[in-house]
C-alpha cells in the first residue's frame, strides 16, 4: 500500500517537473513565433524527443485558442508517452455498448466475490478460522497486487482482473469529473500501474503501440469474463441467493425488455448473426413474459458469464481451400479480434472506396508451382485454392492497417494513403454472397486511432470517435442489478441520489434533442440502467453545440436542429492526450482525406455493425 | 568398380533416392484409373494408373504392365494404328512406349510441372501435351517414335497465351483446331499447323477438366468444375448451349460420332448420356462408387468403360433409341469388370523406424519392413489402431526416411527435406544381425538399405565394415529425383548391373550417396548432450571431492546404453580412478570392478524413474526426460558395504 502511494507521488513529482519543462519549451517556441528560430534547434529537438507525444499546450493555439474553454468531456492527461494509452482508453469510452458492458461485468464480479466472501465467513465460523488460515498465505502469493487492497475481498484477485477494474475506475472517474463539469485532466496512473504489473512489455516510460495494447486489453476482459463464468460453474450455489431472487422480482417491469433481449439473443448465437445493434423502439412480445421469469436463476447464470469481448469483438475467419484434384474442400475457422489490413497499392484503391477493406480482407489464392497443397484424400501435393472468408464479423470491428513493417534496416512505417470511409459495406460470407443486393449488415465507422509521426517509437497517438453517450444501450439493458452490489464493486466512490438524478435527465435530453427519439420507457429516467450514473458518458451538450454553431455556417443552428430531426449529423471528438475538441463530420473527413506525403495516418479503424433495421430507421 | 563421377552438374538441386515397396507383378490398379484408351484391332484396353503403372487388358485379362512413370499417370493416347502409346505424368514427364511389347521408347522431360493433358490428331499423327505449368507443347509422333538413345534431341513448337493451369486439351482428327481448359475459367484456341492464337471463350464459373471437338471443327463441347456442359460454337465463337444434368463437377466427356450424344461423368459418380438436340432427353447410364474419371467407348460403341477414383473398371451398355423412349430399360449391372486392388491409406512407422503398419482401402492391415523392402506380415481386417498401440514399444530411433502414399503403394524416400537419411545408429543385435562379428556393433539403417539398393550396380563390398546383412527384392523400382521436383531416373534394383544403366547410375547416383556408402560413415554418430549427478543417497566419501561441486556435462553417442554410463560412474566418477574426457563414455569398456562395486550396483534415474541398463540414451531423453533441454541423469548405488 505505501509503496503504492510512494509511486504516485513519485511519479507526479516528475509530472510537474515535466511540466515545468514543458512551459520553458512554450516559452521558448512563443519566442520562435515572434522572432526568427535563432534558438538552438538541435536543443530543442533534443527535448522535444524526450517529452515525445508530450505536447499538450501547444495544441491549444491550434484549436480554439482559449484554453480556459469548457470540455466536451472529461480528459486524460499524458503523463509520459502514453498518448498510446489515452487513443486506446478515448475509443473503449466511444465503442458502442463497450462501456455498459464493462460495466455489468464488474458488478458481477463484485456480486460473486461477495457471495463467495460470505461462503467463506460462514465456513470460517463454522469451521475454527478457516478464512484467516487461507487469507494470508494466498494473498501473499499476490502480494505485488497493491492495488488490491483497496478491496475488502478475501480471494486473491488476479492482475488480469485487477487492470480491468482499474479500467471500469477510470471510466467511473471520468464519469465523475464530467458531473463535476470539472476542468482539471485525469492522469490513469493507477490503471497504467496496474497494466504494467500484469504485462512487463508495457513497462517503462516509452511509446509502446496503441494495437499491442488494445488487444492485450480485450484479452484481458475477456479472461476476466471466463474467471467469472468458472467461478459461476464451479459454485452454481452462488447463484441461489434470496437477495438475488428478490431482486429480479421487484423488477418485473423490466422483465418484459428482458424477455425480448433474450429471445432475440438466443437466436443469435444460433445463427451467428448478432442483432446486438438493433432498434429499441421494437415492441416488445408481452405475451412471452411469464415463461421468462420462471427460468430466471438459469438465465442470469448466463448473463454472469456473459463474454462481451467474444460477443462485440470476436468474429471468425474461415479459411476454405479446394484441391484442384478431388475438389474436396476443407474448412478452417479461427476467432479473431482484428483484422489485419495490408497497406495495398494506390493502384488498387481507386476502386469504390468502401470496397477497399473488402477486397485487402476477403482473399482468394491459388497454391500452386512449388507452393502446392498437400491434399488428404489425394495423399499427394495438388493444386487448390485457398479462400480467406469471414464466417462471421463482429459487432464491433477493428481494422489494423499494417503500417508498420520489419525490414532490414529495422521496422519501417508505410504512409501510403487509403481511404476511411464513414461506412462500409458488410464482407461476411453470407453478404459476399448476395451480389448487388441489399445487405442485412453494414458497418459505420465509430472511432479511428490516428498515428503521427514517421516511427513506431517516435510517434505520436490521437483517438476520433463519435460523439455519442450511448443513451439507448443503457435504455434497452435487461440487467438490473441491485444497487448495493454497484457500490460495492466502485469501492472509493459513494453515488448519492442527488448526483444521480441530473445526469439522468440531462442525458436523455440530449438524446431527445439529437435524434428526437424519446425512449418510450424512459420517462422519469426508471427505465435506464443505472450504470449510466456509474462510468456513463456525460457529455457537455454546450460544447458541442458551440462547434457547430462557430463553424462558420449561416444557418449552423437550423442545420443541427433540422440534422438532429432528420439526418442527425455525426460529431466527432478529437482526443488528442488532454486536448479534445469536438469537430463535425466535414472537418473529420478532410482530416482522413489524401494528403501527400502525411505522416499522420488511421492506424486502427473501429466499425461498428448495422443492422437493416437500424439503418432503415436513421435514414 | 565402376568409375565413379560424384554429384554431376553442380546447379543441380538435392537429389533423394526412393524405392517403391510393391509385388514382382502388380496385375491390378492399385489407386484410381486416369485414362483409358482402346485398341479396337486387338481387343485391348490401356488403363492409366495413379499407381504409376499402365496396364493393358486383353479382353479383360490382364496382359502387361508398362511401368516407367514415378507418380499418377494423368492421360494416354493411342497412336500409329496402336503401335505406339504417348503417356502424360504428374512426374513432368510425357513418355513414348512400344505398345504392342509395353516398353518404354524416350522420355520427353520439356515441361516442368505436372503434365494434366494429351490430345491427338491422327489424321496428322500429332500429340499435344499440356499441364500445370501452363504450356502446350506439340510433338511429331513419327519424330518421337524415331527417337534413340544417341539420337535423343526432339523439336517442338509450344503454343502461348496460356495464363493459369491446364487441365484439359482436346484436339480434332485433322488437327485444324485445338481447344485448352484451366483454372483461368476459359477456353482457348489455337490452330496447330501455325501455332496462331485464335480465340478465348469465356462462360464457364470454374476449370474447365473436359473437353472435345468435333471432327469438322466446329463446335466443342466443354465439362466444368462448375457442374455444367457446354457447348460452343466455333464459327460464331459463342455457347450455343448449356446442359446441366449432373449434380456436381463434369470431369469427363465423349462425344458420339455424329456429335448428336453427349457422355459425361463426373463428381457425382454418374454417367449420363445426352441428345445434344433435345437436352431433356438424358439418361444415366450408370452410377459408380466413386467420382467418374474418364471414360472410352467399347468396339462396337455400343458401351462404354468407365474408370473411377477407385481401381476397378466397369463396362457399361450405352442406352440405344429403346431406352430413351424408355420402351426398355438398361441393364442394372455391368457388362464387364477389371477388379482393381487396394490402395494403401494409411502408414505408421513404428517406433523402431524400420516397421511399417498399414491399413489399404479393403481395410487390411499390413506390416512392412523397409530394410527388406517387403511386406513381412498380412493382419487381415483389424483394428488398425490396437495394432498400432500393441505394438508399441519404448525405443527411440531418429528418423531417417520419409514415406509417401501418392501411388497407393508404399515409397520410401531417403534425403528428402530435412530428414538425415544416415541418422539411425543400431546395434547388430537390435536390427536382428546374427552373423554380426559383434552383437553390439552399430550399424546404420539408411546405409544398409542404400547398400542394398545399389548392390548390383556396384557389387558386394568385402571389407567387413560394408558388409550386407540385408537384400532387397529385385524387382524393387529404385528412382533419383530432385526433392520436391523432377524424376532423375527409374531404374529396377536387379537391372541396375546392365551396362547402360550402370553408365546412368554413375552420372545419376548423388555424391552424398557414393561418399557414405563407400566409406565407413561412423563419424557421423549423433551426440547427445546430458548431465550425471549422484542422488541425494549416495554417500558423499565414495564421490570424488570434485565432484561434488558442479555436474558432469557429459557428451555420448545417441545408442549409447544405460549400461554403458554406469559403467562410467564406476570407472570415473567414484573412488581413486582419475576423471576422463567426458567425450570417452563411448570407448570405456573397462568392466574391471572398483571398491570392491560393480556397474550393476549403479542405478540410473531420470526424472525418478529408474533406467533399464539396456535402454539407450536417446530413449531415455525422447520417453522419459520428454524435454528438449539436456537431459540429467542421477545415479544410485545399490548394496553398497
Amino acid at each position: 500500500m505505501t509503496v503504492l502511494e510512494d509511486e504516485v507521488i513519485y511519479t507526479r513529482n516528475k509530472l510537474s517537473l515535466k511540466k515545468s519543462a514543458e512551459k520553458l519549451i512554450e516559452q521558448k517556441q512563443r519566442k520562435r513565433k515572434n522572432s526568427e528560430p535563432h534558438t538552438n534547434t538541435t536543443k530543442k529537438l533534443a527535448i522535444g524527443r524526450m517529452l515525445n507525444g508530450y505536447r499538450s499546450n501547444d495544441n491549444h493555439y491550434r484549436s480554439t485558442g482559449d484554453n480556459s474553454q469548457e470540455r466536451p468531456v472529461a480528459t486524460l492527461s499524458n503523463v509520459g508517452n502514453t498518448c498510446f494509452l489515452n487513443s486506446v482508453l478515448y475509443t473503449l469510452r466511444f465503442a458502442p455498448t463497450f462501456l455498459h458492458n464493462l460495466h455489468h461485468l464488474i458488478g458481477d464480479l463484485a456480486l460473486i466475490n461477495s457471495r463467495v466472501n460470505q461462503n467463506k465467513a460462514k465456513s470460517s465460523s463454522l469451521g475454527r478460522n478457516v478464512g484467516s488460515i487461507s487469507g494470508p498465505s494466498s494473498r501473499s502469493t499476490s502480494s505485488k497486487d497493491l492495488l488490491s487492497l483497496g478491496n475488502l475481498d478475501v480471494i486473491p484477485k488476479s492482475r488480469v482482473q485487477i487492470v480491468t477494474e482499474k479500467l471500469h475506475e477510470v471510466f467511473t472517474t471520468m464519469h465523475n469529473l464530467e458531473l463535476k463539469e470539472s476542468r482539471d485532466s485525469f492522469q490513469p496512473l493507477a490503471f497504467l500501474q496496474a497494466v504494467r504489473d500484469a504485462n512487463y512489455i508495457f513497462e517503462g516510460n516509452h511509446q509502446q503501440d496503441a494495437h499491442e495494447l488494445l488487444v492485450y486489453l480485450l484479452d484481458n476482459i475477456r479472461e476476466t469474463c471466463d474467471f467469472l463464468t468458472q467461478l459461476v460453474e464451479n459454485q452454481p450455489n452462488l447463484l441461489n441467493d434470496p437477495e438475488l431472487s428478490q431482486s429480479t422480482v421487484s423488477n418485473k417491469f423490466w422483465s418484459v425488455r428482458r424477455s425480448w433481449k433474450n429471445k432475440k439473443k438466443d437466436k443469435s448465437q444460433k445463427d451467428l448473426i448478432n442483432e446486438e445493434h438493433s432498434d429499441a423502439s421494437s415492441n416488445a412480445d408481452v405475451g412471452e413474459d411469464r415463461s421468462v421469469t420462471d427460468g430466471n436463476a438459469e438465465k442470469f447464470k448466463k448473463k454472469i458469464g456473459y463474454n462481451f469481448v467474444a460477443e462485440d469483438f470476436e468474429g471468425i475467419t474461415l479459411l476454405r481451400t479446394k484441391c484442384l484434384e478431388c475438389e474436396g474442400v476443407t474448412e478452417r475457422r479461427e476467432p479473431f479480434y482484428d483484422i489485419p489490413v495490408p497497406i495495398i497499392s494506390e493502384q488498387d484503391c481507386e476502386a469504390n472506396p468502401k470496397d477497399v477493406y473488402k477486397k485487402a480482407c476477403v482473399t482468394s489464392e491459388k497454391l500452386c508451382d512449388s507452393n502446392k497443397y498437400l491434399c488428404d484424400n489425394c495423399e499427394r501435393y495438388n493444386e487448390a485454392s485457398r479462400d480467406v472468408l469471414f464466417e462471421r464479423l463482429p459487432n464491433i470491428m477493428v481494422l489494423q492497417l499494417k503500417r508498420f513493417t520489419t525490414t532490414s534496416s529495422g521496422v519501417q512505417k508505410v504512409n501510403s494513403y487509403l481511404p476511411t470511409p464513414l461506412e462500409l459495406d458488410c464482407f461476411c460470407e453470407s453478404c459476399c454472397k448476395l451480389q448487388n443486393r441489399l445487405l442485412p449488415h453494414r458497418y459505420k465507422l465509430c472511432c479511428v486511432i490516428m498515428h503521427l509521426g514517421a516511427s513506431m517509437a517516435s510517434g505520436h497517438y490521437i483517438a476520433y470517435v463519435k460523439i455519442t453517450d450511448h443513451f439507448k444501450e443503457y435504455t434497452d439493458c435487461s440487467r438490473d442489478l441491485p444497487r448495493g452490489t454497484l457500490s460495492a464493486s466502485s469501492s472509493e466512490k459513494s453515488l448519492n441520489l442527488l448526483k444521480l438524478l441530473k445526469p439522468r435527465a440531462l442525458s436523455s435530453s440530449i438524446i431527445e434533442n439529437k435524434n428526437g427519439i424519446i425512449p418510450s420507457k424512459s420517462g422519469g429516467g426508471i427505465g435506464v440502467c443505472k450504470s449510466i450514473d456509474c462510468c456513463g458518458i456525460r457529455l457537455n451538450k454546450n460544447v458541442v453545440e458551440n462547434v457547430v454553431n462557430s463553424y462558420g455556417k449561416k444557418h449552423a443552428q437550423e442545420r443541427w436542429q433540422q440534422s438532429t430531426a432528420e439526418t442527425q449529423e455525426d460529431m466527432w471528438l478529437e482526443c488528442d492526450d488532454d486536448n479534445v475538441r469536438p469537430i463535425s463530420n466535414k472537418e473529420f473527413q478532410e482530416l482522413l482525406g489524401d494528403k501527400a506525403s502525411s505522416t499522420s495516418t488511421p492506424y486502427l479503424l473501429f466499425y461498428s455493425k448495422i443492422t437493416d433495421g437500424t439503418l432503415l430507421e436513421s435514414t | 568398380m565402376a568409375n565413379l563421377k560424384a554429384g554431376g552438374p553442380t546447379n543441380r538441386k538435392k537429389v533423394q533416392v526412393s524405392m517403391v515397396i510393391c509385388e514382382a507383378e502388380e496385375k491390378k490398379h492399385r489407386s484410381g484409373v486416369n485414362a483409358l484408351q482402346f485398341d479396337a484391332s486387338l481387343s485391348r484396353l490401356f488403363s492409366a494408373g495413379r499407381d504409376s503403372i499402365v496396364r493393358v487388358y486383353e479382353q479383360e485379362r490382364y496382359l502387361q504392365s508398362m511401368e516407367h512413370h514415378t507418380d499418377w499417370v494423368n492421360d494416354i493416347v493411342l497412336c500409329c494404328n496402336g503401335r505406339n502409346l504417348i503417356s502424360a505424368s504428374s512426374d513432368t514427364t510425357v513418355k513414348v512406349w512400344n505398345a504392342h511389347k509395353g516398353f518404354c521408347m524416350s522420355t520427353l522431360r520439356t515441361h516442368k510441372d505436372y503434365v494434366k493433358a494429351l490430345a491427338y490428331a491422327k489424321d496428322r499423327e500429332q500429340v499435344a501435351s499440356a499441364g500445370l505449368d501452363k504450356s502446350i507443347y506439340l510433338w511429331d509422333v513419327t519424330t518421337l517414335t524415331a527417337l534413340t538413345a544417341s539420337n535423343n534431341t526432339v523439336t517442338t513448337s509450344s503454343l502461348v497465351g496460356n495464363k493459369e493451369s491446364i487441365y484439359s486439351l482436346a484436339m480434332n482428327p485433322s488437327g485444324s483446331v485445338i481447344v485448352s481448359g484451366s483454372t483461368e475459367k476459359a477456353l482457348r484456341f489455337w490452330d496447330p499447323r501455325t501455332c496462331a492464337k485464335l480465340f478465348k471463350l469465356k462462360g464457364h464459373t470454374d476449370n474447365v477438366k473436359a473437353l472435345v471437338v468435333s471432327r469438322d471443327a466446329t463446335h466443342c463441347i466443354s465439362g466444368s468444375s462448375d457442374g455444367s456442359i457446354k457447348v460452343w460454337s466455333l464459327g460464331g465463337q459463342r455457347c450455343t448451349q448449356t446442359i446441366r444434368v449432373h449434380s456436381d463437377s463434369v470431369w469427363a466427356l465423349l462425344a458420339t460420332e455424329n456429335f448428336q450424344y453427349v457422355i459425361s461423368g463426373g463428381r457425382d459418380k454418374k454417367v449420363i448420356m445426352t441428345e445434344l438436340k433435345n437436352p431433356q432427353n438424358s439418361i444415366v447410364v450408370c452410377v459408380e462408387d466413386a467420382p467418374v474419371l474418364r471414360m472410352c467407348f467399347t468396339a462396337d460403341h455400343q458401351g462404354v468403360w468407365v474408370s473411377t477414383s477407385d481401381s476397378n473398371i466397369r463396362c457399361w451398355k450405352l442406352p440405344n433409341e429403346k431406352h430413351i423412349k424408355e420402351e426398355a430399360k438398361l441393364p442394372t449391372k455391368p457388362m464387364a469388370l477389371i477388379p482393381g486392388g487396394a490402395a494403401i491409406r494409411q502408414a505408421v512407422v513404428l517406433n523402431d523406424k524400420r516397421h511399417i503398419i498399414t491399413k489399404d482401402t479393403d481395410n487390411n492391415v499390413a506390416v512392412y519392413d523397409v530394410l527388406k523392402a517387403q511386406k513381412v506380415e498380412d493382419l487381415g481386417q483389424v483394428d488398425f489402431q490396437q495394432e498400432i498401440k500393441n505394438r508399441f514399444k519404448i525405443v527411440y530411433v531418429p528418423n531417417w526416411f520419409n514415406v509417401d502414399l501418392k501411388t497407393g503403394m508404399l515409397t520410401i524416400h531417403l534425403g528428402q527435406d530435412e530428414v538425415d537419411c544416415f541418422s539411425a545408429w543400431v546395434s547388430a543385435r537390435d536390427a536382428g544381425i546374427k552373423d554380426a562379428p559383434e552383437p553390439e556393433q552399430k550399424v546404420n539403417y539408411g546405409k544398409l538399405l542404400l547398400q542394398a539398393l545399389l548392390e548390383h550396380w556396384r557389387g558386394v563390398d568385402t571389407d567387413p565394415e560394408n558388409k550386407l546383412y540385408f537384400s532387397v527384392p529385385l524387382h524393387t523400382p529404385l528412382i533419383f529425383s530432385e526433392v520436391g521436383g523432377r524424376t532423375l531416373y527409374r531404374v529396377i534394383v536387379g537391372d541396375a548391373a546392365g551396362d547402360t544403366e550402370t553408365s546412368l547410375l554413375n552420372e545419376t547416383v548423388p555424391s552424398w550417396v557414393t561418399s557414405n556408402v563407400e566409406e565407413n560413415c561412423t563419424g557421423k554418430f549423433i551426440k547427445i548432450q546430458f548431465y550425471l549427478q549422484p542422488h541425494s543417497s549416495v554417500p558423499s566419501h565414495l564421490l570424488k571431492q570434485d565432484r561434488l561441486k558442479k555436474p558432469d556435462r557429459l557428451v555420448a553417442n545417441d545408442f549409447i546404453q544405460c549400461r554403458k554410463v554406469a559403467e562410467h560412474i564406476l570407472d570415473k566418477l567414484l573412488g581413486e580412478g582419475n576423471a576422463g574426457s567426458p567425450g570417452g563414455v563411448a570407448d570405456t569398456d573397462s568392466n574391471a570392478p572398483t571398491n570392491g562395486m560393480t556397474a550393476d550396483q549403479i542405478e540410473l534415474m531420470c526424472n525418478d524413474q529408474v533406467l533399464d541398463p539396456c535402454m539407450d540414451l536417446r530413449t531415455v531423453k525422447y520417453f522419459i526426460w520428454k524435454m528438449s533441454s539436456d537431459l540429467t541423469l542421477y545415479y544410485k548405488l545399490n548394496n553398497v558395504k
